[in-house]
């Protein structure tokens, strides 16, 4: 198995943050990240692997004004599984997250990146509402970390 | 000490003193004013009978805390109709319509919830939107984070006091003011 199979624990994981301060806001010189700014329509957050494109976080910004986060494969899988349940209460899907590598290759409008991954859970989810825990949760991490590049 | 409500820019405002008893809290409904002389009444004997603040604190409140406040969230919240498909970069959906007038409403009654009703300290919401065009309001106070999803429809929150999806955040449906309350109480613990 190559590098490019799996996303280990250690690895350092580079997502875009677009510079609109409603992604995120400093308080008290604290920069605190949106839950929105994992928003993805197919609930997979794309991003990069660190150690694919060189260490280089400019790699995952779409403009020079993007900023950058980082976040580690292994604090993402340790965020713990999350139960889903019907309306009356019935445990239907236990979800785990994990990070799993996604190239992009040949699908025109985007370019190639052989970098890009997918923050997914297994099952995938049946609705958004699982899924908020999961950028609540990203949030948190991203928080904690900090900028790469801060937007401008 | 008095604060304001305000409801619309320069139109009435709404006067509530937090820290007498509910019967004297709603105190009166007026417009700007540029002296305690045109104040009604009411307003200027409580405030005589519940601090010793001089004049020009008094009308710096009335013009400043919380009404200010509120009206800068409305504001945003307002703002949120121009914004266009894909504002996030990650190809969501244009905040609705209907989830703006919503949250407009909402913001309003959990104001005075928190403010009038059980005498604490608001806090000024970031506001944002999600993928499918929902208005979020997210609050962070020291480890707690509350987020509110308000769509044309309904309200719903996650809570998080950590990074655990499972054991250390919850998710529901607001059905009720006083569920707001206690997410809110809890919020600010």
């Amino acid at each position: 198995m190559s590098q490019e199979d799996t996303v280990t624990d250690d690895e350092k994981l580079y997502r875009r943050i677009p510079n609109n301060p409603k992604l995120y806001t400093v308080e008290n010189g604290i920069t605190r990240f949106s839950s929105q700014a994992f928003n993805d329509r197919k609930m997979e957050p794309s991003v990069d692997r660190a150690k694919l494109c060189n260490n280089d976080p400019t790699h995952t910004q779409h403009d020079s004004s993007d900023g950058v986060i980082s976040l580690i494969a292994g604090d993402i899988r340790a965020i713990g599984t999350v139960e889903q349940y019907d309306k009356k209460g019935h445990l239907e899907y236990t979800h785990t997250i994990d990070v799993i590598p996604v190239p992009i290759k040949n699908q025109p409008p985007l370019p190639d990146n052989p970098a890009h991954a997918s923050i997914i859970a297994e099952p995938e989810y049946r609705n958004e509402k699982t899924f908020r825990r999961l950028k609540q949760a990203l949030a948190r991490l991203a928080t904690r970390r900090g900028w790469e590049i801060e937007p401008s | 000490m008095f604060d304001v409500l305000l409801y619309n820019s320069g139109l009435p405002v709404k006067a509530y003193c937090p820290t007498v008893p509910p019967s004297v809290q709603i105190l009166s409904d007026f417009l700007p004013k540029t002296s305690h002389q045109e104040l009604e009444p009411t307003i200027w004997t409580r405030y005589q009978e519940t601090t010793a603040e001089p004049i020009t604190t008094l009308r710096q409140t009335i013009l400043g805390l919380d009404g200010n406040k509120l009206l800068i969230t409305v504001e945003d919240i307002s703002s949120l109709r121009g914004w266009p498909a894909n504002w996030d970069g990650f190809d969501c959906v244009a905040p609705i319509d209907m989830a703006i007038e919503h949250a407009i409403s909402y913001v309003y009654e959990i104001h005075k919830a928190v403010f009038l009703t059980a005498a604490l300290n608001w806090k000024t919401p970031h506001i944002t939107a999600n993928s499918e065009g929902d208005v979020v309001f997210e609050w962070w106070h020291k480890e707690h984070d509350l987020t509110l999803y308000i769509s044309d429809l309904e309200v719903e929150y996650v809570k998080a006091w950590g990074v655990n999806i499972h054991s250390e955040m919850e998710e529901g449906c607001i059905d009720s003011i006083n569920m707001f309350l206690d997410l809110w109480k809890w919020l600010i613990s």
